[in-house]
């Protein structure tokens, strides 16, 4: 179970609410876009396996592109407060 | 959206949701495709001609015999001819396409139809059917003792099978009635005998 626990810990992005923001709206466009290109190539070849596989590839392609935690989408991470140092001298 | 699994659910699920929006766009376009230009469930056209029905008695229950009480099977040769190349787009997976004839039964309160003949058409190509001396494919039998003497009128009916979306289906009045005769063959009953 430790194991698995470790896994998951793992799998938890680090926090960046720009960046997840900006994915939520990329995936709505790739998605629109991805389907409205399936369905044009099918109609035009006027085959429902084409828009399936352009359909399937295209969407393959968006989860590569955002689903991975890309140093791109971990620049604005949350920064927490820094414990101040304090100098003491002792005499 | 702050890990791996959720960020991948959340894209499946967008991705299942947009799917339903390009599954009506299909099934509109598909059905616009049969109502225009050519109107499919009116302009379809079929021609049956020199229909020879074939009576014979059967004692088997597995011709509708009961009791072995002989029951009058009908079997028919005909020709056939249509072309269904109007029914397939894109979204047409299979057309299945059968001969049928309807009659009235004694006292005219219930008009009956029964299937002789069927087929599948899974490409364009085969869909303009020729059919000369065909077989039926189904032996007939009415609810009564007796076929003959009955008023058959033929029609080819079609269904399309899709990719997505609903079945569709329509019927080509053919015009061809036809009586069958009273008598059965002599063969036959001898058969019956037997």
């Amino acid at each position: 179970m430790e194991v698995f626990q470790e896994l998951s810990q793992k799998l938890v992005f680090p926090i960046d609410y720009k960046s997840q923001k900006y994915i939520g709206k990329q995936m709505n466009v790739a998605i629109a876009a991805v389907g409205i290109a399936a369905t044009v190539y099918g109609y035009m070849t006027g085959s429902i396996q084409n828009l399936l596989i352009c359909y399937i590839a295209g969407l393959l392609g968006t989860c590569i592109w955002l689903v991975p935690a890309y140093p791109a989408y971990r620049k604005h991470n949350l920064k927490f407060v820094e414990k101040p140092v304090i100098n003491i001298t002792t005499d | 959206m702050f890990s791996l699994s959720q960020r991948f659910q959340v894209l499946i699920n967008q991705a299942v949701t947009f799917s339903v929006f390009i599954i009506a766009f299909i099934v509109a376009t598909s059905y616009i495709d049969l109502i225009y230009p050519n109107n499919v469930f009116n302009t379809g056209v079929a021609t049956v001609n020199s229909i020879k029905p074939s009576l014979s008695l059967r004692t088997s229950r597995y011709f509708g015999s009961i009791n072995s009480k002989p029951k009058e099977n009908v079997r028919l040769e005909f020709d056939l001819d249509s072309d269904l190349t109007n029914l397939f787009n894109w979204n047409t997976k299979q057309v299945f396409v059968y001969l049928t004839a309807e009659y009235n039964n004694t006292k005219n309160t219930v008009i009956n139809e029964v299937t002789f003949w069927d087929n599948i058409i899974t490409k364009q190509e085969d869909a303009v059917l020729h059919l000369e001396k065909a077989k039926s494919k189904y032996s007939v039998w009415d609810i009564s003792e007796q076929f003959s003497g009955k008023s058959l009128k033929f029609k080819l009916n079609w269904n399309i099978q899709p990719w997505v979306g609903p079945l569709t289906y329509g019927e080509i009045d053919t015009g061809y009635e036809l009586v069958v005769p009273k008598k059965v063959e002599e063969s036959s009953k001898k058969q019956r005998v037997n």
